[in-house]
């Protein structure tokens, strides 16, 4: 049976919920499948499950895939229809724009060569191709914008059913195979309106030269607006699918790398170990502690290890030393030594040698109140060097003080 | 500005010295610290404190000795959870910030690889975890809302940081 519009959209209008489980399953259905799938479709009311998969056939919405007879998918044309119907269109590639770009520009260097012929009723045909073709590149871009604006409307809602990294690589792929390398393309110093700006000026001058018959001026004029039009669709259709995508692209771009920083880190800490990863120096955090308790972990260990030590016997130095005593010197048995030896030159040597059995603190203790002037004044001898004076224990050092008188 | 006259000065250091993170929702603590920061700085540097300022406009103290092993449990605990919540097909980012979680509902122990990440930092019961989250909440890493519910502030992107370093560098790994 021929396929006309109307049988076709009749069968649409009765089986469309049919028609979108074709859809959606996206792949070839055997015959079993298919039945099944015509049966969960239909009412009571319709006619026999044969006839229905004859239709499908004969209407040419479905047809035998290449690698077998007996299964059957969307014939291609029905498929975009029903894409572009949910908005869910195969994307163009930049490559896909590109095919039409270079037919551009054969069409463009066709028109020029019929316009330096003069051959204005020639125009006609490419001018009927350009128009398609430029309607092709717009409605790409636009079929690209409403389905990229699906697909992201259906990532948004599938978290907590698809894990981030699988929402990140469908919308990677999107941002970086097609988004990106289009805006290359369509930039404005890119190949496209290179292509757009050739293609403009010829059709200006077939608009505007009235050597040109009125006919052909006006159907350049409506390639021109033609042309202008998608120009601007192709761009603002461009800047609406990113928008639409780099706002989640970002959010999952930082999503997946946060998860697969955090899953190679758990990695590590499971296989080697938490130590390895040297998280407390890498945080760098300030201790907290309270006043009192030991800051240093090794000296705290040390000191509960400690706890339990039992020292050893102590070492026995010797039998003590003899404690000798001394009567303290009177200040007049001083002053009576002093007295019997004045002048005195060198008082420190005096008092060195005189008292030598007395220890030497108690010497310097008799020097220091000679100097402190109790007994007379006591100054340095004048052009005296400074001498040593040799003691059991010590050698000292001092510059010679004398003595002239002590008073009484 | 004379260091006497800046605004604050014992309550933000008092903060600071104990190892907690100033954020915007610490109010006049912060907004003094941020407006006068270079005062602080220099201060807080001669007496030894090296005061940091995040990129995500937050403050703390970087210590250089007297390291304690609380920030590896901390860190564990949010590696962890970062992976649960990619478990549960969660926006990540987002529920990080913008959820409560609730104590006797993480999920640290319903995956074995979970369990035994966080037995390698001594983590085996909700009591730990209670434990983590008190400790995160002294450090300003998370504010308690209600009962056993909290959320993380800020200053939680220095966890996010170890993550998106270990990222980059297996990204230079693999090229």
């Amino acid at each position: 049976m021929a396929v006309t519009l109307k049988n076709f959209f009749y069968f649409g209008h009765k089986y469309h919920q049919l028609l979108a489980a074709l859809f959606e399953t996206g792949e070839a259905a055997d015959a079993a499948s298919l039945r099944a799938l015509i049966e969960r479709h239909i009412d009571e009311t319709a006619p026999s499950m044969e006839t229905i998969e004859e239709q499908l056939l004969s209407y040419g919405i479905l047809e035998q895939t290449p690698y077998s007879d007996t299964t059957f998918e969307l014939r291609a044309e029905v498929r975009d229809l029903l894409a572009w119907i949910q908005k869910r269109q195969v994307l163009a590639t930049a490559d896909v724009i590109r095919g039409y770009l270079n037919q551009l520009r054969d069409l463009t260097k066709e028109l020029q060569e019929l316009s330096d012929a003069e051959n204005y009723p020639g125009v006609v045909h490419p001018l009927t191709d350009l128009d398609r073709a430029l309607e092709k590149i717009r409605a790409h871009g636009l079929g690209n914008y409403e389905s990229i604006a699906t697909q992201v409307q259906e990532l948004q809602s599938q978290h907590g059913e698809v894990p981030p990294r699988e929402r990140f690589q469908m919308i990677n792929r999107i941002w970086n195979r097609m988004l990106r390398p289009l805006r290359q393309l369509i930039d404005d110093r890119g190949p496209i309106e290179e292509r757009f700006d050739h293609l403009n000026s010829l059709l200006k001058e077939l608009a505007d030269a009235p050597r040109i018959p009125r006919a052909i001026q006006r159907r350049a004029s409506h390639s021109r607006a033609r042309l202008a039009r998608t120009r601007r669709d192709l761009m603002v259709s461009h800047n609406n699918a990113v928008r639409e995508v780099e706002p989640l692209y970002e959010q999952l771009r930082l999503d997946s790398r946060l998860l697969e920083g955090a899953s190679r880190l758990l990695k590590v800490v499971r296989q080697q170990g938490a130590a390895v990863l040297e998280l407390d120096a890498r945080m760098c955090l300030e201790g907290w502690r309270p006043r009192g308790l030991f800051s240093d972990d090794y000296l705290q260990s040390r000191l509960t290890g400690l706890s339990d030590y039992e020292p050893d016997d102590e070492a026995v130095l010797g039998d003590p030393l003899p404690i000798v005593t001394y009567e303290p010197l009177r200040r007049q048995q001083i002053l009576d030594v002093l007295y019997d030896a004045c002048p005195i030159n060198d008082v420190l040597q005096l008092v060195l040698e005189y008292w030598s059995e007395r220890p030497l603190i108690d010497r310097l203790k008799i020097f220091a109140s000679i100097h402190r002037g109790d007994f007379g004044l006591c100054q340095p001898l004048a052009e005296a060097a400074e001498q040593t004076y040799p003691t059991d224990l010590v050698e000292l050092r001092a510059w010679p003080m004398k003595l002239e008188h002590v008073e009484r | 500005m004379d260091s006497c006259e800046l605004p604050h000065l014992d309550e933000i250091f008092g903060v600071l010295r104990l190892g907690g993170h100033l954020c915007a929702e610490d109010g006049m603590h912060f907004y003094k610290l941020r407006d006068h920061f270079d005062d602080y700085h220099r201060l807080f540097s001669a007496l030894g404190f090296d005061l940091v300022r995040h990129d995500r406009d937050f403050f703390y103290f970087r210590s250089d000795s007297d390291l304690g092993k609380e920030a590896t449990e901390m860190a564990v605990f949010f590696f962890v959870l970062v992976d649960a919540l990619g478990d549960e097909g969660a926006n990540i980012g987002d529920t990080i910030f913008k959820e409560e979680f609730r104590v006797s509902e993480l999920p640290h122990f319903r995956k074995q690889s979970h369990r035994q990440c966080m037995a390698e930092v001594n983590v085996t019961a909700t009591e730990d975890l209670e434990k983590i989250v008190k400790r995160m909440e002294r450090y300003g890493f998370t504010t308690r809302t209600r009962g056993d519910f909290f959320r993380f502030r800020l200053p939680a992107w220095r966890f996010i940081d170890l993550c998106y370093d270990a990222s980059k560098k297996n990204e230079e790994e693999t090229q």
